[in-house]
């Protein structure tokens, strides 16, 4: 069994956490480096970023791409190649969905500047009302419970994350009509 | 053998690495561009997620271009050699794409050149040439790494090698001699396109700028 080590940044759960749940779902033991300083340690990384899983001290950068791999050995990548590819398509779908998103959630989590409402309106909900309904009707095709398939996928473990954060602002944000 | 549709429109794109590997692996399939109008009035409603490209596989569909891409190049054995050599071919993509995302900006500018080329200008340099040096200096470095394989991740062409060489193509149809400070990427262009399958297809598929 190989010795996996994860590098990431403290305090923030982000994709380093996506990595942590397929590693635990997996049931692989790692060693999860988190670190408060992590810009001093980024000369240790290929690609000067982090998310970097070590495998046997070889490291693996690019979130997606460190989850695909531990999800592959480990069944959780789907049961088909066909599903594998949908799996990452729902990865890919989401990436769009946050690059856009992000543009509110940053500085709604405190990480940026700008208005919120506005932010909210012109990104957030966008966003959102592109995205979910698309994850919705995915899981009515499935039936299954999960994403892909008849049973979970790192797409699973991505999409289930993000929806407390968006469950939280939709019952924090104030009464609106509309 | 199954039936091979590719959903795009008259562009490379993020349809040509699909093509580059039906044709690099002798795989028949059908080229479809669809009219862009055409697009955003019927098929839009029927294909998953909205979206072109989609890969159509015997009637099951696979959106996203990422997904399609890698999915063909593991079909025909353009993935990586081992699922460790697979990760760095899916770390380096992925970095292309947030590369891509960095460049969105310039892409517009880069659309509208003719019309507006001071826009042009300015976005090449405040956007373009910044995100070319963040991630060249890590292609320059893997690739270098690699030692004289040729190519960026083992010793033989993979999916990224296709992503890079056609992306280098089109901007440097844009902005001559645009990667001239990256020996190893212009070498990896070179070994890429004089690949006999994939020349024979550079000179006969449609001509766009990108």
């Amino acid at each position: 069994m190989p010795a996996y080590k994860l590098y990431y940044y403290f305090p923030i759960r982000g994709l380093g956490e996506l990595v942590r749940q397929t590693l635990a779902l997996a049931e692989v033991e790692f060693e999860d480096v988190r670190f408060e300083n992590w810009k001093d340690f980024k000369g240790q990384t290929p690609f000067g970023q982090m998310p970097v899983l070590f495998v046997d001290d070889k490291p693996i950068p690019q979130s997606f791409a460190i989850v695909r791999y531990v999800a592959s050995l480990h069944g959780l990548a789907g049961k088909t190649s066909f599903e594998a590819a949908w799996v990452d398509a729902i990865g890919d779908q989401w990436k769009d969905f946050q690059s856009e998103f992000k543009k509110f959630l940053f500085p709604k989590l405190g990480y940026g500047e700008g208005d919120l409402e506005a932010l909210k309106t012109d990104h957030g909900v966008p966003a959102r009302d592109k995205f979910f309904p698309l994850i919705e009707k995915q899981l009515k095709e499935t039936d299954s419970g999960f994403l892909v398939g008849s049973s979970v996928t790192w797409a699973d473990l991505l999409i289930a994350e993000q929806v407390p954060q968006i469950k939280k602002w939709i019952e924090s944000r104030p009464e609106t009509k509309a | 053998m199954p039936e091979y549709r590719l959903h795009y429109i008259n562009m490379r794109g993020l349809a040509e690495c699909a093509r580059q590997l039906f044709v690099l692996s002798g795989t028949p399939y059908e080229d479809i561009r669809h009219d862009p109008q055409e697009w955003m009035g019927q098929l839009k409603a029927v294909s998953a997620f909205n979206r072109l490209p989609f890969l159509d596989i015997d009637d099951k569909v696979l959106p996203q271009s990422t997904a399609i891409n890698r999915y063909l190049a593991k079909q025909f054995g353009f993935a990586g050699k081992t699922p460790f050599d697979e990760a760095r071919v899916d770390a380096l993509a992925d970095q292309f794409k947030d590369y891509w995302a960095d460049l969105v900006p310039f892409t517009y500018a880069m659309y509208s050149k003719e019309k507006d080329p001071e826009t042009f200008e300015q976005k090449k340099n405040e956007v373009a040439i910044p995100a070319r040096d963040k991630l060249f200096h890590i292609l320059e470095k893997e690739y270098k790494a690699n030692g004289s394989t040729g190519f960026l991740i083992g010793d033989s062409l993979t999916w990224v090698d296709l992503l890079i060489s056609d992306h280098m193509d089109v901007l440097e149809g844009l902005v001559p001699g645009f990667f001239d400070d990256f020996p190893g990427m212009m070498n990896l262009k070179k070994t890429v396109t004089s690949m006999a399958k994939l020349k024979e297809w550079l000179d006969k598929r449609p001509q766009t700028k990108y």
